[in-house]
């Protein structure tokens, strides 16, 4: 909304310069087909009047978009399936750039429309967007963009209660001297602060994502905060600490990203445990999600499942408070949706009351999938035997307190009444027509993630291992949903001062740290009392 | 900038109304309208029954720029969709205005854009902005709601979507009242229309 709306948009031209990118925004992906062409040129509606061409025969999705499919005279709703879009005041702007057939940034100033169009074409979206995503075309920067007006340009310090320009060189000079300040005072390492105690605690930035970064600011910042300043408390990005976001995952097997958008089309159950994911990662959500539990990825399934039939999809959503994702699941398919709201902090527990449940009442569905995995671990995958019967004894305690005393206990800690956690394990875990265990996807993020974060995504792994969301067959995963596209070039940060490399402290870790041989069930009982 | 059209007596604020149909997404409310005030953009007067916005390029920066495209001018007619006596409460009428099918519709509390004695009265165009839904009226809260992605647009607040995906307010139809006789005219559309590339051809 940083521009006046006409009513109006300009189509491009034939002759738009036409590239493709990926959304800047959150985990999904999504396609977008970008165009750049000078102010006062237009394209018309037809086919081959304008530059909007969209070709790719896609079989996987059985979909095939034709140069002469895209009619801007035929929109109709939901017709960006079909190929033909359509374009919204805020996919379109004005702004002026130079011109570079002379070399890029040498030429004049030019009046250039630019049009960021959800693309079509794209297995992520198809064409569908966000709010985020649809307004990604106005976000470039314009002249005549407002928005403009309001960003800081300048350092500023507070003085008596209010916010002062000041200029580059005294904002470094007072950073300086309040870290040297500190330094000189208390040292670096306050071990009267305790184990880990640091004077300095570095909260920096540690990659680009939207907002640009890169390796620069990646590495300058690390040289600064680990050469410089030699304090071991660095936090990064939105962690706690220097470290990993969600090792759990990682030590469990899989990885943090397990699987495609293809898998959630497939899944005959979907998870989804502390995201929010209609506002958060909305096309995965309201494109793959809704699709599949509205039974339109009916016929994908059929050909992927090779026999296996194919039954209506239910939704399991795991959050404390009552969604928009909820509402939206519930009003797709109201009776295969199921809501737990635990208390906050007690997934843990909730997890592990789902998986006794399982345990004891699907019995053969958990039989079946271990056979799985003792299999592959013959072929060479990893399987700890071990790892699991601990789970099963100590965790889920089954031969120490009865079903009814197990979920009585569950259902006090959660506040998820009992009727609904032997719900979502009938969901999970009861064997679909023929025998079939289903195929469970589930996907968590922060709401796991920041909550006692790497036992918490444990309950959460263990719970997939028994259900069989870690197959490896279409149609499952366990992942989190993760909070946007990663990944920018750099070299790997400078190697810490300190000699005693910290890791997060998995009871693998521990064993190593300590030199605990596991190799027998009871070295592993050790581990833990 | 924050006023609204209203019909004082059947007689018209030539130029107020002008304004507001410069603003185009006006619902923004106060404060973001000063930003929104139009830099660049010309009123023009004209005879009462026709709403004309016009955009002017500024081009001080720009050396040997191509001459701007021609600016667009959107005129709308002036057209009576309703008696107000016709409305009951939070139950949209549907009319034909141009070529759109509209909702008239009586809100029961004041809204933005709104006319009549409450100042109650809106008029929009019901088609989701993001992939071009038919909208459901939802009388408990005065939303509209799409049943394919579940966009929700709040009608008291010039359209302004509350959930969802839409990447503008739902285009509202700018409307005058005629206190004698209670009738609703409809005089703009202050957005664009799912499915169209503009509203009405421009002049």
């Amino acid at each position: 909304m940083s521009f006046r709306h006409l009513g109006r948009i300009v189509i491009p031209p034939p002759n738009a310069e036409r590239y493709t990118t990926v959304c800047q925004f959150c985990n999904v992906g999504c396609g977008y087909d970008v165009y750049v062409w000078p102010a006062g040129e237009e394209g018309g509606l037809k086919p081959g009047e304008h530059g909007v061409v969209y070709k790719i025969k896609d079989t996987v999705y059985d979909r095939e978009l034709k140069p002469e499919s895209t009619d801007f005279t035929r929109i109709e709703p939901l017709s960006h399936y079909l190929g033909i879009p359509w374009i919204s005041e805020s996919m379109v702007v004005r702004t002026i750039r130079r011109d570079w057939f002379r070399g890029r940034g040498t030429g004049e100033w030019r009046e250039v429309y630019v049009a960021q169009i959800p693309s079509p074409e794209c297995p992520i979206n198809k064409g569908n967007h966000s709010i985020r995503g649809g307004t990604n075309g106005e976000r470039n920067w314009s002249p005549w963009n407002v928005a403009g007006a309001r960003r800081l340009k300048f350092p500023m310090v507070r003085f008596g209660g209010r916010l002062e320009v000041v200029t580059w060189d005294y904002a470094i000079d007072l950073v300086a001297r309040v870290v040297k300040g500190v330094i000189d005072k208390w040292g670096v390492d306050n071990p009267k602060w305790g184990k880990e105690g640091h004077s300095i605690f570095a909260h920096r930035m540690d990659h680009g994502g939207g907002g640009g970064g890169g390796m620069i600011e990646n590495v300058t910042a690390g040289l600064f905060f680990f050469y410089g300043v030699r304090t071991a408390f660095a936090r990064i990005h939105n962690r706690p600490f220097f470290g990993p976001e969600n090792p759990a995952i990682g030590d469990a097997g899989p990885g943090a990203m397990n699987n495609s958008l293809h898998d959630l089309r497939l899944a005959d159950v979907i998870v989804f445990w502390g995201t929010n994911p209609y506002t958060t990662g909305t096309v995965m959500f309201i494109e793959h999600a809704l699709s599949n539990l509205r039974g339109a990825t009916a016929d994908e399934k059929g050909r992927w499942f090779d026999g296996e039939p194919v039954v209506d999809t239910y939704m399991i959503i795991v959050d404390p408070r009552k969604t928009e994702t909820v509402e939206a699941a519930r009003a797709a398919a109201r009776d295969r949706v199921l809501h737990l709201a635990p208390e906050p902090g007690t997934d843990i527990v909730l997890a592990n009351a789902i998986a006794r449940v399982i345990y004891e009442k699907y019995r053969n569905t958990v039989d079946n999938i271990l056979q799985v995995y003792r299999q592959a671990a013959q072929r060479g995958f990893g399987w700890d035997e071990n790892a699991w019967r601990l789970y099963i004894e100590e965790a889920l305690e089954i031969n120490r307190k009865p079903l009814d005393q197990y979920l009585a206990e569950a259902e006090r800690i959660t506040g998820v009444p009992r009727r609904d956690i032997e719900k979502a394990a009938e969901i999970l875990g009861a064997p679909k027509p023929g025998g079939y265990p289903k195929r469970v996807w589930l996907m968590y993020e922060k709401g796991i993630i920041w909550n006692q974060n790497y036992r918490s995504i444990y309950a959460l792994v263990d719970l997939c291992i028994m259900t069989g969301a870690l197959r490896g067959i279409a149609g499952t995963g366990c992942q989190r949903q993760g909070g946007h596209q990663e990944g920018y070039a750099g070299p790997e940060p400078p190697p810490p001062p300190w000699t005693n490399e910290r890791l997060h402290m998995s009871p693998w870790n521990f064993a190593k740290l300590n030199r605990i041989e596991l190799k027998t069930y009871d070295d592993y009982k050790r581990l833990f009392h | 900038m924050s006023e609204q059209t209203g019909g004082k007596g059947g007689k018209v604020d030539s130029t107020r109304r002008m304004i507001i149909a410069a603003i185009g997404g006006l619902a923004v409310g106060g404060a973001l309208g000063y930003f929104l005030t139009p830099r660049g953009v010309e009123v023009k007067e004209v005879p009462v029954t026709e709403t004309v916005t016009r955009t002017v390029a500024r081009t001080e920066t720009v050396t040997a720029a191509p001459p701007p495209s021609q600016p667009p001018i959107l005129r709308y007619p002036r057209v009576r969709l309703a008696n107000v006596r016709d409305l009951r409460p939070r139950e949209p009428l549907t009319r034909q205005y141009l070529n759109f099918r509209v909702w008239v519709v009586k809100l029961g509390e004041r809204a933005v854009g709104g006319i009549g004695p409450d100042g109650d009265v809106v008029a929009f165009v019901p088609i989701c902005t993001h992939m071009g839904g038919a909208l459901a009226f939802n009388r408990n809260n005065n939303c509209a709601v799409c049943p394919i992605h579940y966009s929700q647009f709040d009608l008291t607040r010039g359209g302004k979507m509350v959930s969802g995906h839409g990447t503008q307010f739902l285009p509202q139809v700018m409307l005058e009242f005629d206190e004698r006789t209670g009738d609703i005219y409809a005089v703009g559309i202050n957005q664009l229309v799912y499915g169209r590339v503009k509203n009405i051809e421009g002049v």
